[in-house]
């Protein structure tokens, strides 16, 4: 049993403007999921194949929790075929009032992630979300606990959406962010502007530690006592390390994997990943039974 | 004013309410799409394909995409028959569609046990026997490439049930016609075809298979017109209904199906893409059939006109 065990863990009431305004979700109720035509606000170069998408997707910004991610697609495509996961990197306006935005982090990797930085303001994208187990927050938590988010490249796209919570739960939110090059610590000054502190590490020393984002987490566990949870979303090999030292540590940790999807609702199967259940294995659904995994459930 | 086109077609002893059926392993075992699909509208739901014992399935990574396809070897994991028998059909019974259990095994005796407790299901519209599955070792597809296995699985489950049986067909035979008319011979009632083509997929940088299972089955926009032929030239040799399938994303690969002679078409992969795909085409089969003035969905059926090739080339 790990020392987090009897934690007390709530599933984090959603959006600010739900908590607000005293509506609250009740667990029975179905998921809230919309399939929508949005429309491109704007498509920031951040530099580095870097891209933070803007899109008018009311609906699903409403109803987005930290952690979920959403379906992209151009409607009536049939090359590329398949719609492409990402995480929701944050809703707007981020204030507390009713969100109306959905951003959306993300780098050119292939044919997918090329159209989708070749979108131009005016332009449309099919939304299918919010999809996925949200992060959860501890609570309540002692004073000046941390909540460490351990990013690897662009799995940074995850965790602005995730700051203000963390906040209104009292943690004190430190970002552990390793890239390769400076060039690829995409948003860390909004992240400092937020509050959050945060510790690089390259991996061609060109900024911060030269080294893996692991390092980093090694030194934060090692120094700092009153780490409460930890959040990490990245590449696997990173997740793998960042997943061992943890359970080595006993800290509780929420992992956000990914993975190729065909459908992201349930229905194909595709996207699973092994995880300990019973006194066995099972391959759980990554787009609906995670994103979000406890670090201690992943068999790698 | 006018009414609205029938769309009611009978294939054998299975009538349908329509002929848009979702296509088993594409659209779980239904309940997932209830956020994005009003299951009552649907001509009937194929579930995923169903073995006697559970099964995990496959280790991945188990899809992959391809140009206009995608690749999957999922290995058929599923709940068990008796499981899908106790809590998945109850939960489809109220929609009033109906409900096609997919049932494989792998061995004859198998195929037989599965698709006898699958019958005990109250409800069931049918039975789906799959002899068809490249991804597991013993998925079927030894049976369905083989003149002599088709018939001697297809026999075994003829004897145990006698719900409508529909044999699904693999397309990586040299001669589909001639397994289709073993089926047919050993009890089949419906054919529906085609199951996925066998592929694989490189990835250079790393000099590997991307699969963990090394093989799959191609789907998509990227099969349909060998889908297509294979469905043609079966409705051609052979008298028995018809499911067509493969690579179906709209209205028009819907009725390019029906022309070339199925009674009833299922949406697989279109599933993944957008989940209401289903009833999206079903939408566009009415608005297509009152566009074009006709009143009933059969006239649509093998309706292909075989006196001189197309002359429009305005696609």
């Amino acid at each position: 049993m790990l020392a987090h065990a009897n934690l007390v863990i709530f599933q984090a009431l959603c959006y600010d403007a739900r908590a607000l305004s005293g509506e609250t979700m009740s667990p029975s109720s179905p998921p809230s999921i919309h399939d929508l035509s949005a429309r491109v606000i704007e498509n920031r170069d951040l530099g580095a194949s870097h891209f933070l998408l803007t899109l008018q997707a009311e609906p699903v910004a409403a109803a987005a929790c930290p952690g979920q991610f959403a379906m992209l697609r151009f409607a009536g495509r049939m090359d590329p075929l398949l719609p492409r996961p990402m995480s929701i990197s944050d809703v707007l306006p981020a204030d507390g009032s009713h969100p109306v935005l959905l951003q959306i982090l993300h780098k050119v990797v292939g044919r997918g992630t090329q159209l989708l930085a070749a979108l131009k303001p005016g332009e449309r994208l099919q939304v299918l979300g919010p999809l996925g187990k949200p992060f959860s927050v501890p609570s309540p938590v002692a004073p000046g606990s941390q909540a460490l988010m351990v990013a690897g490249g662009i799995g940074v796209a995850i965790f602005p959406f995730l700051v203000p919570m963390l906040q209104r739960a009292g943690l004190k939110p430190v970002l552990l962010f390793g890239a390769r090059s400076s060039r690829e610590l995409v948003r860390k000054d909004w992240f400092a502007r937020q509050g959050v502190e945060v510790r690089t590490a390259t991996e061609d020393g060109s900024e911060g530690a030269k080294g893996f984002v692991t390092t980093l987490l090694q030194e934060a566990l090692g120094s700092s006592p009153e780490v409460a949870i930890v959040y990490a979303c990245g590449p696997q090999a990173m997740l793998k390390a960042v997943g061992e030292m943890l359970i080595a540590s006993g800290v509780s940790a929420q992992l956000s994997l990914e993975s190729y999807m065909g459908c992201g609702i349930g229905a194909c199967l595709g996207c699973v990943v092994k995880v300990r259940r019973d006194s066995g294995f099972a391959y759980a659904r990554i787009c609906v039974e995670g994103p979000t995994f406890p670090a201690s459930e992943v068999l790698w | 004013m006018k009414a609205a086109p029938r769309l009611e077609v009978q294939l054998g002893p299975l009538k349908l309410k329509n002929p848009i059926i979702t296509a088993s392993g594409t659209f779980g075992y239904g309940t997932e799409f209830l956020p994005f699909v009003d299951l009552s509208r649907l001509g009937g739901i194929c579930v995923k394909g169903l073995s006697l014992s559970p099964r995990k399935g496959n280790a991945p990574p188990r899809t992959f995409e391809t140009p206009a396809g995608m690749i999957n070897a999922i290995g058929l994991a599923n709940v068990g028959v008796e499981e899908f028998v106790r809590s998945k059909l109850p939960a489809l019974r109220p929609y009033g569609t109906a409900i096609i259990a997919n049932v494989f095994g792998e061995t004859v005796e198998e195929y037989a046990e599965v698709a006898r407790i699958a019958s005990t299901g109250e409800g069931l519209a049918a039975l789906e026997i799959n002899i068809s599955c490249p991804n597991t070792e013993r998925g079927g597809m030894v049976f369905g490439c083989d003149p002599d296995g088709t018939r001697r699985v297809v026999s075994a489950v003829r004897k145990v049930t006698s719900l409508p049986l529909i044999v699904k067909l693999t397309p990586n035979v040299t001669d589909i016609v001639s397994i289709a008319r073993v089926a047919v011979d050993a009890g089949a009632d419906i054919l529906s075809l085609v199951n996925t083509f066998l592929g694989i997929a490189v990835d250079v940088s790393r000099r590997r298979l991307v699969l963990a299972n090394g093989v799959g089955g191609v789907s998509g926009p990227a099969i349909k017109p060998q889908a297509l032929y294979l469905v043609h030239r079966v409705c051609r040799e052979l008298q028995v209904p018809v499911i067509g399938m493969g690579g179906i994303m709209n209205v028009s690969d819907a009725l390019e199906f029906m022309l070339v002679g199925a009674r009833a078409i299922q949406i697989g992969t279109a599933n993944f893409i957008d989940p209401a795909s289903s009833v999206k085409i079903l939408d566009g089969l009415l608005q297509a059939l009152d566009h074009l003035g006709i009143e009933d969905v059969n006239e649509m059926v093998g309706a292909l006109k075989t006196d001189g090739p197309s002359q429009d080339f305005s696609t």
